[in-house]
Formats: structure tokens, C-alpha cells, sequence
């Protein structure tokens, strides 16, 4: 009888495989219930009235495994291969992988970029601020690589989701009328790990990040009295992929808080002096393949860094608690997706 | 028998008689409670006039009577802490009776109401006074007593309340390491700005509230307008008298709406509100700083997988967006402009183990953030831990936070 009970527990875990499939798919009995404890309510599910924290009752005891379905499990009744003494295949129990990440993908684009720079004053004292400074709108280029040099030739694992990534981008020329006031940069190198959801190529994938942020602003014109800045950060993000229906065509979202280590010319000691700065920025883009190894991307990021002044500075009055300086880009870029 | 006796008295009013008769035999009874040991502990500040070091036992009660048609509901904790007294508190979240006529609901009591969807924000949610001596995000609410009349009909209802009494909201004293008042402001008592925008001290107003609620296929949606004393929103008067400043809350009309629809395993969320403050009067209340109008929405996604291990995961990313003026939204709230990311890790075991991490960002001043990690799990079956690290700077203070709460349920 030891081998019947073996068999059915082969049978049983088999049978289990699919049902692990099916709770990663949207929209499955198992992904709906799939409720996060002291989570939001579910349309038709009142939420509770009480914090999770504030609960008084014992949570119940998680839920036990699910039986095998019905149509896949030997009856109780019914002889196996394993009563005849023929033993069967092994059963291996392998997590299903994506086949739609990338190990490259490299973009190269080109858009319009701003920049405005506002100083914060003190209430009532709006007078004594220092004048903003306006970029104008300036001709951009840009460049970014991500390799997962451990998924490369199909490779997989836990080391496949940890990528290099790298950004570069610049402003090459005034694309509004009137002289290039000022010349922008932007240089990003870090460590991304890849969190894929589920086994189809239309589920979305994560990714956590961070490194090393250098944004640059040079003053180009004499004629404006302006200091330089030069931010070098450390920048901890998240993004989202999310394919739209088709896995040719998908919407990415992303967030970077910036921890702001110095700015330049802008908080020395013959300016503005010591200041809190941090950063964030928000971003995302369009993508549609209409090749299988080439995209095109259609983007946008908003990057704000906000300061505020400790008083040090030489260029400081009672007025000005503070400052602002914003960055909006514009990019279309095409690349390769391997 | 005794049911046949209950529908021969008069449906309405008298619910505490009609409990009286009900017997035992043919009711249910639900109770529980738990005793909570909890440390709280501050980065030291150096300041001799805060307290950063608590530790507090809070207890909790809860009783549920049900009687076809009556309903009767009690919860309410306490909390004493030993070195820190202005954490003391006493709050008798629910007390209520209800009774049931056909589609007709009517409950009488004190009510915790929860509008919210959203996991920080929160535009819908303005029902109940807080204890700011809390989480952050979401502070502990304060019971009201009310009065609901609800209506239930296709797929939701349509509810009606009276609330006759104001209780007043945990405002926090310069002392508080969470507090954002300026160091050495000593708090006065809470002053209310009536309909007619005369002063008061009254715990007394009348106010009411509206709210229907319908799920539509995958989606619910609710409106509501309520016309009430604000709790969260004060503005602050100086009190020439007593030499303090008073926390000033301001008769508000707030209209909004909540939506949340699923799309496979993508929950999208949404809350707006409009929010008309009655001006103070200017004879009567020449110091008071009239609270601003203005709009607010706030909207999220959570998407939630489970992983091969058989544990779920959420991620989590919302938003929230005053449209008033930079410096005025600033003082009406921490979140005025803010995005929140935030993952939870239910890892579906016996033990429950749960973490939730947090991160909060202005948009406006990313310089000003929250970021919290909570982990909680059980040790017996009538035992539960949890931990939560928080750190946050707002208004220009920095704050690092951790708690430890050992609970017994039982």
C-alpha cells in the first residue's frame, strides 16, 4: 500500500502544478483572492471599519494547500501503474521562467529639454527674491544600456535579473529662439535587479535600483550671473513594465528619489552656502516593437530638486529660505531589444 | 417564542427595550480583545521638553450581540503609557445598537466609518476626529456618536447620519517628538468656527452626511457630502487671554467621490474632494485665519501577484494632489503634493508573517519624506508581534522612529 499512497502523491503534486500556473494569472479564482492582509477592500468587499494594527481577534491560520482537482487525482478506487509495479517518469517541480526578458537593451533618442530655476522666499518678504533663471527650450540627445550579463545566450536564475544600467544625455543647442543660455548633462551608472511576475509575456516585470547620479549645468552665456550646478547623488528608483495586451507594445512608469551628496557652484560658500537638497523624478515611456528586435519609445521625465538653504552663503538674505530647479525632457528613441 | 413577541412591539426608536426582551437562545455573541505591550522609541533629540522613550499597555474590547433584527456592537481600547502621559488615551471606537426593518438599517451610537481606498492618502475619509499621536498616515480615529439611517438597494445603499456631537482631535503640543507646531507654542483648547462663523467652544453642532454607495460590475463607486466641523485641517489662533495658541477647526462641506475597479490583478483606486469652508466673522472672530477652499484627488494602483512560493505580493504606487496655491497647500496638509511606492510581503504561512514597506516623497520638496518598514508576525496562536522602523522629515524636523508590540489576543 506504500506504493499506492507514493503514487497518488505524485499524482497529487503533478496535479498541483497547474494550479500554481493559474494564481499568477490575472483574473484566476487564485490571483482574485490573493488578498494582501490590512489591503485596500475589493470592489463588492466592504473594507473593515478597523485597521488591520488595530485588529483584536487572532488572524486565522493561513489557508491549507488545495486538494489535487478532482479530474486529475487517482480515485481512491482506481489502480495505478505504481500497483503494477511500474514506476513512472520522475516528476520534476521547476518554477516556469519568462522567455520575453531581454539580457541588452540599448535606446538612443532625441527630444527637448527645459530647465527653470525658482527661489523660495520667506512669507511676506516675495520682494527680495532673487530673480528665477529660464534655459529656454534646448535640443537634447540621450543614450541608455541595460545588460543582464548573467541572462545573456538564454541564461537563467537569480544572478539573470541583475542588470547594469547606464544613462547618458545631454543639450546640444537652443531649440527656441535667442542664444544657448546654458548647456545640461546628465550621467547615471547603477545596479538594477528585474522582479518578473508570473510566466506570460504579458505580465509585468519590476525592477529596483540604484547608483550614482551626476546632473550638470554649465552657464554658458557671460552676460548671465548665474552659478553653475553640478549634482552628484546617490539615486534609489523603482519601475514598472507593463505590456499592453501584446507583449510589442507596453507602458513603463518610473520613480527615483535622489539623494542629493553636493550641488556645485550653486552651494558654495561665495553663493548660496550649505542647503538640504534632494531630488525626485518621475518618468516614463511609450514603447511599441514593430520588429521583434527593435523599438521605438516615446518619453517623458520630470526631475525636481529642492533646496533648502542653511543661511551660509554669501549671496544669502533673510528672504530666501530656498530653492527649486526643475527638469522637463521630452525624448523619442529608438534601440535594440535582445 | 420569544421572536413572535419582539416583532409585536413598535419597529422603531425603542431599540434598548426590544434588546432587554431578546434571550440569549436565539442570539449570537462575538467577543474578543487583546492586551498590547508596546515600546516606542526616538532618535534623542536633546531636548529636554520631549519625551523620547514610551512604553504603554493598551488594551482592547470587543463585543458583538446579534439578535435578528438587532444588532448591538462595542469596541473601544485603552491606552496608558508610563513614562510618556500624553499618549494616554481612552476611545470607545463603537457602541452602538442597530435594527434592521426590511431593506432599512438604523444604527445609533458611536461609529468608526472608513471611506477610504487608498493606502496613505486619504480625500474621502474626513468622518471621524484622529489621534495624531499615531501612524502618520493613518492616524487611530476617535468613535462619533451618530446617528445612520441606511437604505440598502441594488447592488449598495444610500446611508443618511446626524452626528450631534464634535469630539475633539488629538492636536499635538510642541512637546510631541511628531507634533509640526514650532518649539515653546503652548497649545490652547481646541476652538471651533460655526456654520454662521461664530466661535465656539461648544461640544455640541448639529451635522449631517450623505453617502451612496453602488458596486457597478468590477468597480465601486460612492459619492457622499457631508456638512460637518472639520477635524483635520485647523488653522491656529492666538489666544491673547491665556497666552496660547488655539487648534481652530472650521465648518467644512465636502463633496466627493471614490472609485476602485479591478482589472485582473490590478486594483485602481481614486478619491476626490471639493472641500467650501465657511468663512469666520469678523467681529465675532477677528483672529481667526479663515482655512482656505480648495480641491483634492488622490489615486493609486496596487498590483498583486502570487510568487512560486506561494506568498503575495503587492506593489503599490499612489499619489495625491491639492489644487491651491504651493504655500497654502503646504499648510493644509503634510501630503499635499506626494507619491508613495510601497511593496508588501504576505509570505501565506501559519505564522502570518507580513512586511509592508512605505516610502512617501513631496513632490513639491522632496526634501520632506516618510518612509516606514513594518513587520509583523504570530508566535502562538494568541500571540502576535510587530515591529515598525519610521522615518520621516516634514516641516523641516527630522524624525527616526522605532516601535516593538508584543499583543495577546484573546
Amino acid at each position: 500500500m506504500s506504493s499506492r499512497l507514493a503514487a497518488c502523491a505524485l499524482v497529487g503534486l503533478a496535479a498541483s502544478i497547474p494550479a500554481v500556473a493559474l494564481a499568477d494569472q490575472p483574473g484566476s479564482p487564485a490571483a482574485a483572492s490573493a488578498q494582501p492582509a490590512g489591503g485596500a477592500a475589493r470592489p463588492g468587499q466592504a473594507k473593515p471599519d478597523q485597521p488591520a494594527d488595530q485588529a483584536t481577534a487572532p488572524a486565522p491560520p493561513a489557508a491549507e494547500p488545495e486538494p489535487p482537482a478532482d479530474g486529475a487525482s487517482a480515485g481512491a478506487d482506481e489502480l495505478t501503474d505504481a500497483d503494477f509495479g511500474v514506476v513512472g517518469p520522475d516528476v520534476k517541480v521547476t518554477a516556469a521562467e519568462r522567455r520575453d526578458l531581454s539580457w541588452l537593451d540599448l535606446a538612443v533618442g532625441a527630444g527637448l529639454s527645459t530647465r527653470k530655476l525658482d527661489f523660495e522666499s520667506a512669507p511676506g518678504m516675495g520682494g527680495l527674491t532673487p530673480p528665477p533663471f529660464r534655459s529656454g527650450t534646448s535640443w537634447r540627445l540621450s543614450s541608455a544600456l541595460t545588460v543582464h550579463p548573467f541572462a545573456w545566450k538564454g541564461r537563467s536564475g537569480a544572478l539573470g535579473d541583475l542588470g547594469l544600467l547606464a544613462e547618458y544625455g545631454r543639450t546640444i543647442a537652443r531649440a527656441d529662439q535667442g542664444d544657448e543660455l546654458s548647456r545640461e548633462s546628465q550621467l547615471y551608472v547603477g545596479l538594477g535587479y528585474r522582479i518578473p511576475v508570473g510566466t506570460s509575456e504579458t505580465q509585468p516585470s519590476f525592477r529596483l535600483s540604484a547608483g550614482y547620479l551626476r546632473q550638470e549645468v554649465r552657464i554658458l552665456d557671460d552676460s548671465v550671473d548665474f552659478p553653475d550646478v553640478e549634482y552628484q547623488a546617490l539615486a534609489i528608483g523603482a519601475d514598472v513594465r507593463a505590456p499592453i495586451g501584446t507583449p510589442r507594445a507596453a507602458l513603463c512608469a518610473r520613480a527615483r528619489y535622489i539623494v542629493v551628496g553636493t550641488a556645485g557652484d550653486l552651494l558654495a560658500a561665495d553663493t548660496y552656502g550649505d542647503a538640504r537638497v534632494a531630488g525626485l523624478e518621475l518618468g516614463g515611456f511609450l514603447e511599441v516593437r514593430p520588429l521583434a528586435l527593435v523599438f521605438l519609445r516615446v518619453e517623458g521625465n520630470y526631475t525636481r530638486y529642492s533646496m533648502e538653504f542653511n543661511g551660509t552663503g554669501m549671496l544669502n538674505n533673510p528672504a530666501v529660505s530656498g530653492a527649486t530647479d526643475r527638469y522637463i525632457t521630452g525624448t523619442l528613441s529608438t534601440g535594440l531589444f535582445l | 417564542m420569544s421572536g413572535r413577541r419582539r416583532v409585536r412591539l413598535p419597529r422603531i426608536v425603542l431599540v434598548a427595550p426590544l434588546f432587554l426582551l431578546a434571550r440569549t437562545g436565539a442570539a449570537d455573541t462575538l467577543s474578543g480583545g487583546s492586551v498590547a505591550l508596546s515600546s516606542r522609541v526616538f532618535e534623542p533629540d536633546d531636548d529636554d521638553d520631549t519625551e523620547d522613550v514610551g512604553i504603554s499597555l493598551t488594551t482592547r474590547l470587543e463585543v458583538k450581540y446579534r439578535s435578528s433584527p438587532l444588532r448591538l456592537g462595542f469596541r473601544g481600547f485603552a491606552r496608558l503609557d508610563a513614562l510618556d502621559d500624553t499618549r494616554n488615551v481612552f476611545d470607545l471606537e463603537e457602541a452602538n445598537v442597530a435594527y434592521a426593518i426590511g431593506p432599512l438599517n438604523l444604527t445609533v451610537g458611536s461609529q468608526v466609518l472608513n471611506w477610504s481606498t487608498t493606502e496613505a492618502f486619504h480625500p474621502s475619509d474626513i468622518m471621524n476626529s484622529r489621534n495624531f499621536d499615531s501612524d502618520l498616515a493613518n492616524p487611530e480615529k476617535y468613535g462619533e456618536p451618530m446617528v445612520e439611517l441606511q437604505l440598502r438597494f441594488l447592488q449598495g445603499s444610500l446611508s443618511a447620519y446626524y452626528m450631534p456631537i464634535r469630539p475633539e482631535p488629538n492636536v499635538l503640543p510642541s512637546s510631541s517628538r511628531l507634533t509640526f507646531l514650532p518649539a515653546g507654542v503652548e497649545l490652547g483648547d481646541t476652538l471651533w468656527i460655526n456654520r454662521d462663523g461664530s466661535p465656539s467652544d461648544d461640544l455640541f453642532a448639529h451635522q449631517g452626511a450623505l453617502r451612496l454607495v453602488q458596486t457597478v460590475g468590477p468597480a465601486d463607486v460612492s459619492v457622499h457630502l457631508v456638512d460637518h466641523s472639520d477635524r483635520n485641517q485647523p488653522t491656529f489662533t492666538f489666544d491673547p487671554e491665556t497666552r496660547t495658541v488655539r487648534p481652530t477647526f472650521h465648518t467644512v462641506t465636502q463633496a466627493g467621490v471614490s472609485y476602485v475597479q479591478v482589472f485582473g490583478g490590478l486594483l485602481v483606486k481614486l478619491e476626490a474632494a471639493m472641500r467650501t469652508f465657511r468663512a469666520p466673522d469678523l467681529t465675532e472672530a477677528p483672529l481667526v485665519t479663515p482655512q482656505r477652499n480648495h480641491e483634492v484627488i488622490a489615486a493609486g494602483v496596487e498590483y498583486t501577484w502570487t510568487t512560486a512560493a506561494g506568498h503575495q505580493a503587492t506593489v503599490i504606487a499612489e499619489g495625491e494632489a491639492i489644487n491651491q496655491g504651493k504655500a497654502i497647500r503646504a499648510q493644509l496638509d503634510p501630503f499635499q503634493r506626494d507619491v508613495l511606492v510601497g511593496y508588501r510581503h504576505f509570505f501565506n504561512d501559519v505564522k502570518g508573517r507580513d512586511i509592508l514597506l512605505l516610502f512617501i516623497a513631496d513632490a513639491d520638496r522632496p526634501n520632506e519624506y516618510v518612509a516606514s518598514l513594518q513587520y509583523s508576525q504570530r508566535l502562538t496562536d494568541q500571540w502576535n508581534v510587530a515591529a515598525v522602523a519610521r522615518s520621516f522629515r516634514l516641516f523641516g524636523r527630522d524624525v527616526n522612529q522605532a516601535e516593538l508590540t508584543l499583543t495577546r489576543s484573546y
